[in-house]
């Protein structure tokens, strides 16, 4: 039945605060929360106060110098820092997005700071995304066809098709539209969420590929596909510009027409 | 391929969504007709109305109001319980009875509006 008190560890405590160097004269505050698996601590939210003068434009860059400056134990993942890898997905400011990607300078007062909505958190801003990463690996994402290459090379693809994968090729897996997603915090043990569903839809709707049926037969579920409810909240966070709602609306109309 | 729990056997989906859109178009157009319906009985006595919506065509507009209308309630209840009741809860049995007091309802509704143009 629904659970009416919140777990022990969500009540969340006030942490340590870091003050900036003396003399620093532009200080935005980044409150970042904290919980490790090492003790049994509450989770905390810590201060830092940073000098924007001596710090790189995006809130990555924040991450990083206090990472390095002031608090090496400072848990996050990160890697390309330029929106390809979609490793530094984390809640900033209310709203998913890539830490590499969101100016500092866009946020209002405070810089808040807390790891994906809704997953297990692993450390610090680092969540588990086991579960995303077993419900990708269940659409099969890659190209599969049966017939051979038709000049046994390679599998060509008019301008055309290769516009229908435009929108959908450029998902880096950052995961920020199904944490942010109220269908998939609810089932998300079921329901695949808008990121693995848009990759879903970028192997259905690429002209190489040859299981489109079987792609959508495997699809049809009430609660794998039909979960969403087209709360939109996907398009308004993807920190690409996508639109994973569209991709998922465009599953269901292939799914009526076949 | 198959995306499935072991929590939630596979269910095919396709039928439940396309179902609800069919029964909120029919619902809809409906309840425009219901609209002029009660609209035009507004001024008449009670022997007059209940003359007026025996008339057949009108009785039977009511009844596919009826059974499109809660039929269509009966799919989103079962949406909204399968959205916030886990399987182990009793998420099956919560559909079951949901269905029943829908199916219920509508039998309710048929039978009066069988009354009302003189077929029970």
């Amino acid at each position: 039945m629904a659970e009416f008190r919140l777990p022990k560890n969500s009540q969340v405590t006030d942490g340590v605060s870091h003050k900036a160097a003396a003399g620093a004269r532009d200080v935005k505050t980044f409150k970042i929360y904290r919980w490790s698996p090492d003790d049994d601590a509450q989770p905390r939210i810590d201060s830092f106060e940073i000098d924007l003068d001596d710090c790189g434009p995006m809130v990555l860059d924040a991450l990083i110098k206090i990472k390095n400056e002031t608090d090496s134990s400072l848990t996050f993942r990160r890697s390309c820092r330029e929106g390809i890898c979609g490793s530094c997905s984390m809640n900033i400011d209310g709203t998913n997005t890539l830490a590499c990607l969101k100016s500092i300078r866009d946020v209002k007062g405070d810089v808040k700071i807390y790891p994906l909505p809704h997953m297990p958190v692993v450390k610090d801003l680092v969540p588990d995304l086991s579960n995303a990463y077993r419900q990708l690996t269940s659409i099969e994402p890659w190209l599969k066809a049966d017939t051979a290459a038709p000049d046994g090379e390679e599998r060509r693809q008019s301008p055309a098709e290769r516009e229908q994968l435009d929108g959908l090729w450029e998902c880096v897996l950052c995961f920020s539209c199904s944490t942010a997603c109220p269908s998939y915090w609810w089932n998300s043990d079921e329901y695949l969420g808008p990121a693995v569903l848009l990759q879903a839809y970028r192997w259905i709707s690429d002209s190489r590929d040859e299981q489109k049926r079987e792609r959508l037969d495997a699809l049809d579920d009430s609660f794998g596909l039909y979960r969403c409810h087209t709360i939109m909240n996907c398009a308004k966070t993807c920190p690409k510009g996508l639109n994973p709602g569209k991709a998922i609306a465009g599953i269901k109309s292939e799914m009526a027409q076949r | 391929m198959a995306q499935s729990s072991a929590k939630n056997p596979r269910e095919p989906g396709f039928g439940h969504w396309r179902w609800q859109r069919i029964s909120a178009v029919v619902t809809l157009a409906l309840m425009v007709y219901f609209t002029y319906l009660v609209a035009a009985i507004g001024a008449l006595d009670y022997a007059a109305a209940k003359s007026f919506v025996g008339v057949p065509h009108h009785a039977l507009a009511l009844a596919i109001l009826i059974g499109a209308g809660l039929f269509h309630a009966a799919l989103g209840v079962q949406m909204i319980i399968e959205d916030y009741v886990p399987l182990a809860s009793g998420r099956v049995a919560l559909v079951t009875i949901a269905r029943g007091v829908f199916a219920i309802a509508a039998a309710a509704g048929f039978v009066s509006v069988g009354m009302i143009a003189g077929l029970i």
